[in-house]
């Protein structure tokens, strides 16, 4: 009973501050595709026959903070470093926050979450009505209606080429054309359908027969986009149990 | 001097049998799975005969299960012959301890009605077996936790993995064959290995 008297006030903060970022803090994207890395489905009349379009969506304008996470494993202890299961995640799992789930560096309350395994993502995501976005959705959220695809392509690789520093507060960078910010240059993301990409360790042994290194590649939409070439390839080496201080999450949302 | 001693156990039993009582009774409502069990996911599906089914119904015995559609034609009539072959050369002494059971990656198109089809034509509409489907979500829950990738193409239909999964009693995947058609020795041997 004590407990609930406790419960109750932290309930109607984090409640209320849900609301808030549902509505504020995410942006709408139109429907649209983008041309994917695998395929090259370019001169496809027909927007909704495109292999990569997705529906009008909401996503979070940046990517999901340490101290939203914690509020989340206040009222879903069940997702506290203590008691997750190690089904759901690996032993890294939370590795800046204390035993406690709480954070040592207050300067990374604002930091991008990190540590985390696709079924907290999942569960954080869903204990606010919202999802993780598809692998489409991120992409084509990246891609950014093809506005600057040239300078989006050398950011990413800028940041893959230098090993991280400290985790800046999120939304410090300015935002995409979407509104979006922080899709690059800070943290990886979780996508709801990561296992989707049927690449094994040898791609010649999946349906994507277009995609393995050599002279195969050159079959891929654009061989010159070496960052989407890791993102896939990273996003195949994924076990929904692993968590990794260089990977975090935003939320979506349907539009209907 | 015996009889207060006989009293003093007596006391002592009930004070510490009560709070035990009301312990167990607690750990009987949520029983907690292993840690890397199957069966802590605790998602809703519905079986082809309507009834609502949970993963931890399968605790107790030793499972066959996969993941499957119904409109998929070529592997996937293969995957529940397999299963079928496992289900045939199980030991008289082992007929209806072992549960099978089939989940559907189509979550559209594969409503109850179609999973009951499914499980007559297939001859896989008995009581050791489970044809369940569920909301995208939760299908993609269950292919995270056993590491089964899968994508929905354009058309409604799936590229996916081609994976039997032996569970233990306690929901703990034990063995997973990959390759169809030949290598049911394997997965005889790994549910030979859970008797008791």
């Amino acid at each position: 009973m004590s407990n609930w008297v406790l419960l109750f006030p932290v309930l109607l903060i984090i409640g209320s501050s849900a609301l808030a970022e549902s509505v504020e803090d995410m942006a709408l994207l139109p429907a649209g595709g983008y041309t994917p890395l695998y395929s090259a489905n370019k001169n496809v009349e027909n927007l909704e026959k495109q292999a990569t379009y997705v529906e009008e969506f909401w996503l979070d304008k940046v990517p999901v903070t340490n101290r939203q996470f914690m509020s989340f494993v206040t009222v879903h202890p069940e997702w506290k470093k203590s008691q997750v299961r190690v089904i759901f995640a690996d032993s890294h799992y939370l590795q800046q926050l204390n035993e406690d789930s709480l954070i040592e560096d207050k300067s990374e309350l604002d930091s991008p979450v990190v540590s985390v395994s696709w079924f907290a993502a999942s569960a954080y995501c869903e204990a606010r009505e919202k999802r993780l976005p598809t692998t489409d959705e991120w992409e084509y959220a990246l891609a950014d209606d093809g506005r600057n695809n040239e300078k989006i392509q050398q950011q990413v690789l800028d940041w893959y080429a230098v090993p991280n520093e400290k985790l800046p507060n999120v939304g410090s960078k300015p935002a995409n054309g979407f509104g979006l910010s922080d899709l690059t240059g800070v943290v990886w993301e979780w996508t709801s359908d990561f296992n989707s990409f049927m690449a094994s360790s040898d791609p010649r042994d999946s349906g994507q027969k277009n995609l393995f290194c050599g002279g195969g590649s050159l079959n891929a939409s654009n061989p010159r986009d070496y960052a989407a070439f890791m993102r896939y390839s990273y996003r195949g080496s994924l076990q929904g149990a692993f968590t990794g201080k260089n990977l975090g999450f935003r939320c979506a949302k349907d539009a209907k | 001097m015996r009889k207060i001693t006989k009293f003093i156990w007596i006391m002592a039993f009930l004070a510490c049998a009560i709070p035990a009582v009301a312990h167990t009774h607690e750990e009987q409502a949520i029983p907690v799975p292993k840690s890397e069990s199957l069966f802590n996911l605790t998602d809703s599906w519905t079986t082809s005969n309507g009834k609502p089914f949970h993963l931890n119904e399968l605790s107790g015995n030793p499972s066959v299960i996969a993941m499957i559609y119904t409109s998929c034609k070529d592997i996937c009539p293969l995957i529940v012959e397999d299963m079928k072959k496992i289900e045939r050369r199980l030991p008289a002494a082992r007929a209806g301890k072992v549960n099978f059971a089939v989940f559907s990656f189509d979550s559209e198109r594969d409503t109850t009605k179609k999973l009951k089809e499914y499980a007559k034509s297939h001859g896989i509409d008995s009581l050791s077996w489970v044809v369940a489907n569920s909301k995208p979500e939760v299908v993609r829950r269950l292919a995270v936790v056993l590491g089964m990738k899968y994508k929905k193409t354009k058309t409604g239909d799936f590229e996916h993995g081609i994976a039997i999964y032996i569970l233990d009693e306690a929901g703990v995947v034990q063995y997973v064959q990959t390759n169809l058609g030949k290598n049911e020795e394997e997965a005889i041997l790994a549910l030979k290995h859970m008797e008791h």
